[in-house]
């Protein structure tokens, strides 16, 4: 694992294995960021602006250890990208309590905890970014996803009160909320039911990765420093 | 540990250019009647403190934990206070891991 020298601004990807974390992850690391990234599984893949954390974002333990190892490796960091998540697709009657306490511990307490100790970090600074994930799953109300949907409507939340409280400091929350995108995350849905719910979003295709970093890239910016508690829907929604 | 805090209070107070007729003590009061910082100021103490004693014990600390939810005197009350409570914590942390 390499040690950035100190002026190299620094940024934590959640869920960065694969998906779009993985994408978002070799992006920044390409444009001069040093990456740390995490996830229950090791990385498939390497740069080396990068190092990977295994971890589950939902363990409390896990989370604040490798936020002393960011701290003692770098120093600093400069923007945490919250983009671990799990989804399910379910009708409620069909969905067992353990599915359910799944997403949330993941989708929410997860970027609850990172967020926390991520603006733990910045605070000395006096700066920072966070950037959660949402999707449209919530304000589309889409049957089959209370769960995922639930979880998300909370980092909403957690996105626009975390605004507020961290905004002293400098530090801005905001959140992303894509539309389909192809990754593991949605191959389980059939394809009628991936069609039918593409037929509801004003832009009937699906996203891509680029349209994500697009957003990302808007939130980061030193010009953004005003924007906050905001989220951002892909696809017209 | 009380160094530490004091150390830590004054820098807060320099951020915001506010003048203490006198030095800061183990007397100093953190919340409540004549408490030096405001809510704001006191997040950034708590936070700065984790981050120096993780520094200096190279162990992650939590000053929010539920002990200090659950007391009924408020370990912030003062900098003698806090640093009391912080120096227990360390002792806590270490025995357990002994
Ligand atoms: N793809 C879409 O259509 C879509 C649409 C809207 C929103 N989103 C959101 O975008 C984000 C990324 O989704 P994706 O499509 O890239 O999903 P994905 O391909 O399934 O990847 C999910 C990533 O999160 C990691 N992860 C899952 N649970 C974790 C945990 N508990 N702790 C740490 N890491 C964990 C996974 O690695 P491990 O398995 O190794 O832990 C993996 O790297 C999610 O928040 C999702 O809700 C996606």
């Amino acid at each position: 694992m390499n040690s950035p020298p100190n002026q190299q601004r620094v940024m934590l990807v959640t869920g960065s294995r694969k998906g779009i974390g993985a994408y978002l992850s070799q992006y920044y690391a390409d444009r001069g960021w040093h990456v740390a990234g995490c996830s229950r599984s090791p990385a498939e893949w390497g740069h080396p602006d990068y190092n990977h954390y295994q971890l589950d974002v939902g363990d409390e333990t896990a989370v604040v250890a490798m936020f002393a190892d960011i701290r003692k490796r770098y120093g600093r960091l400069d923007a945490a990208i919250n983009n671990a998540g799990i989804a399910t697709m379910n009708h409620v009657m069909l969905t067992p309590g353990a599915t359910a306490e799944r997403i949330f511990r993941t989708n929410t307490l997860g970027t609850f905890l990172i967020a926390r100790e991520a603006a733990k970090l910045m605070v000395p600074r006096q700066t920072g970014r966070i950037v959660n994930f949402s999707t449209v799953a919530h304000p589309l109300n889409l049957e089959g996803e209370a769960t995922y949907a639930a979880s998300k409507a909370a980092v909403e939340s957690l996105t626009r009160i975390m605004a507020r409280e961290f905004s002293p400091w400098n530090i801005t929350v905001n959140a992303i909320g894509p539309t389909p995108i192809d990754t593991d995350l949605i191959r389980g849905v059939p394809a009628d039911k991936m069609a039918r719910l593409i037929e509801r979003l004003p832009n009937k295709r699906l996203g891509t990765f680029e349209e994500v970093s697009h957003v990302t890239n808007f939130f980061l910016a030193p010009e953004s420093n005003c924007i906050t508690g905001q989220i951002l829907y892909l696809g017209g929604v | 540990m009380l160094e530490l805090i004091v150390k830590s209070v004054q820098d807060i107070l320099n951020l915001t250019d506010k003048k203490l007729a006198e030095g800061i003590t183990a007397d100093t009061p953190l919340v409540g009647a004549g408490r030096v910082v405001d809510s704001i100021g006191l997040v950034t103490l708590i936070v700065d403190v984790e981050n120096r004693v993780a520094e200096h014990t190279n162990r992650p600390i939590s000053l929010m934990d539920d002990r200090a939810m659950s007391q009924t005197r408020s370990p912030f009350r003062t900098v003698g206070t806090l640093a009391e409570y912080v120096q227990e914590l360390i002792h806590a942390d270490l025995k357990e891991r002994s």
